[in-house]
């Protein structure tokens, strides 16, 4: 197929509103949010503890959850099968080659993403309002909230940065997803297979909605801090 | 009012040493800080200011840090009328001061609201506070927008809002232009003229002239006996600040 042809097609493809694929990108939605905000829920505290408090082992544990923002999304695609098929410890509730499997991978690698930059940019202000909190006497709870208060920029970029990774990957959501056709084929599995199979106007269509909300969480974002006053 | 306000007390550091990365910071470093009975009592209390002086690097800093709780010493104590000193007790006023990520005003608040002051004594507190430190027109505008002489306010109105029994300063005005520095002297010798003890850091002797009762000395990490202002300038105690004080002139 011509490029001018595939083109062409994507765009026709998206102006009509193919039903396959709104499906796809609506699932797509579905298990990348679902994975970022269990991923947030649980990150945006761990992060925001590990950025106020001082602990034997803490700088183990930063380095871990550094490292761990670099984790193959195949290896934890391999692992995550391993725990759900049916021989894995959580083959009982049969989440192999469903939404639910693929949204345990996205969440093993997003948290840690949320976790690093939360932390990272905590952080830094906890240790610009350190005087501040010792010298009114504000406890490990107040000093989180009041961080989470005026670093809601931070944690937002955090929580882009693991939407971001979520919808880029492919490798670990093919492994235990399956791409099985109306049920857990998602944007960029979709766009793996329909480039093996020479439909390059689909693939394209899919390649164009993913980087248009690629570069809207970023513009956003950008937009966000540009216009933030942190006030309150 | 603080709660532990009472009479004839005592900020003391006793013995304070402190080493880091082999260098000595502070070295068996004494220092009482009176704090006059009843400081609400306008009339009958007087606070005192005493001024810090000491080459860079002689440890007034480190002095600071660690009577505010902010570092630890190695050895010795901090306490006030026998006890180490509760939060807001002592309040500090940095070189580079605490700007949090909010209005000038919810800066203001965010101190009041963790002493646990009503909401609506918050906003009238607030107000009259911004409005001593000449800030009333800014108090809507994001911190981080003050220029360093309104950020340094902001930061005192912070510290005084906290109703301390002690503030320490530490180059509190050294990068301020000279009206916003005097409007911090003025603000801080009439809290200390209500009863606020004061420790005044600062490389500025003619500062020191102008606001300290009584000079303290500091010499690689030791603190010399206090003298009042006058006998410090005079007759200094040691050859090491007869030289501080002869830079002056240079």
């Amino acid at each position: 197929m011509e490029i001018g042809t595939a083109i062409s097609g994507a765009f026709w493809l998206l102006l009509r509103g193919d039903p396959q694929l709104l499906e796809v990108i609506w699932l797509s939605l579905q298990v990348n949010l679902t994975a970022v905000a269990i991923s947030t829920a649980i990150g945006l505290p761990v992060g925001a503890w590990l950025a106020t408090v001082r602990f034997r082992g803490r700088d183990s544990i930063i380095t871990i959850t550094n490292a761990l923002m670099g984790l193959p999304p195949v290896v934890v695609g391999l692992a995550v099968y391993m725990m759900v098929s049916r021989a894995g410890p959580l083959g009982v509730f049969e989440l192999l080659y469903s939404p639910m499997a693929m949204i345990i991978a996205q969440c093993i690698l997003v948290i840690p993403i949320i976790i690093a930059l939360t932390r990272q940019g905590l952080e830094r202000i906890n240790a610009d309002y350190t005087p501040l909190f010792v010298g009114l006497g504000v406890r490990a709870g107040g000093r989180v909230k009041t961080l989470l208060a005026d670093g809601w920029l931070d944690v937002l970029t955090a929580i882009f940065a693991g939407l971001g990774r979520a919808m880029a990957e492919v490798g670990a959501v093919m492994i235990v997803g399956g791409n099985i056709n109306h049920y857990t084929r998602v944007m960029t599995t979709s766009i793996t297979l329909e480039t093996a199979r020479g439909e390059l106007a689909y693939a394209l269509a899919l390649g164009i909605v993913l980087l248009t909300l690629t570069l809207l969480i970023n513009g956003v974002g950008r937009w966000l801090a540009r216009t933030s006053l942190y006030t309150i | 009012m603080h709660p532990s306000h009472t009479a004839s007390q005592v900020l003391q550091a006793r013995n304070l040493s402190l080493t880091r990365h082999g260098r000595v910071l502070l070295d068996r470093a004494n220092i009482t800080i009176p704090i006059p009975p009843h400081r609400e009592n306008k009339a009958k209390t007087r606070g005192g200011i005493i001024g810090l002086v000491g080459a860079n690097g002689s440890g007034k800093t480190t002095l600071i840090s660690v009577l505010a709780g902010l570092t630890q010493a190695d050895s010795g104590e901090v306490l006030l009328a026998g006890k180490p000193p509760a939060p807001r007790q002592v309040s500090v006023m940095l070189q580079k001061p605490v700007i949090m990520r909010r209005s000038v005003a919810a800066n203001c608040v965010y101190v009041l609201a963790a002493m646990g002051v009503p909401r609506q004594q918050q906003h009238e507190d607030t107000q009259a506070m911004l409005a001593k430190l000449k800030l009333t027109h800014l108090a809507k505008q994001t911190a981080h927008t003050l220029s360093a002489g309104e950020a340094q306010r902001m930061a005192l109105g912070r510290c005084l809002l906290s109703n301390p029994l002690v503030l320490l300063c530490d180059e509190a005005t050294s990068n301020l232009d000279p009206a916003s520095m005097h409007l911090i002297e003025e603000i801080v010798s009439e809290e200390a003229r209500q009863g606020l003890a004061v420790v005044w850091v600062s490389h500025n002797l003619a500062q020191i002239r102008r606001m300290a009762d009584t000079v303290l000395f500091m010499e690689r990490g030791r603190l010399s006996p206090p003298q009042t202002t006058h006998a410090f300038f005079a007759n200094p105690t040691s050859p090491a600040a007869s030289n501080f004080i002869a830079q002056e002139r240079i």
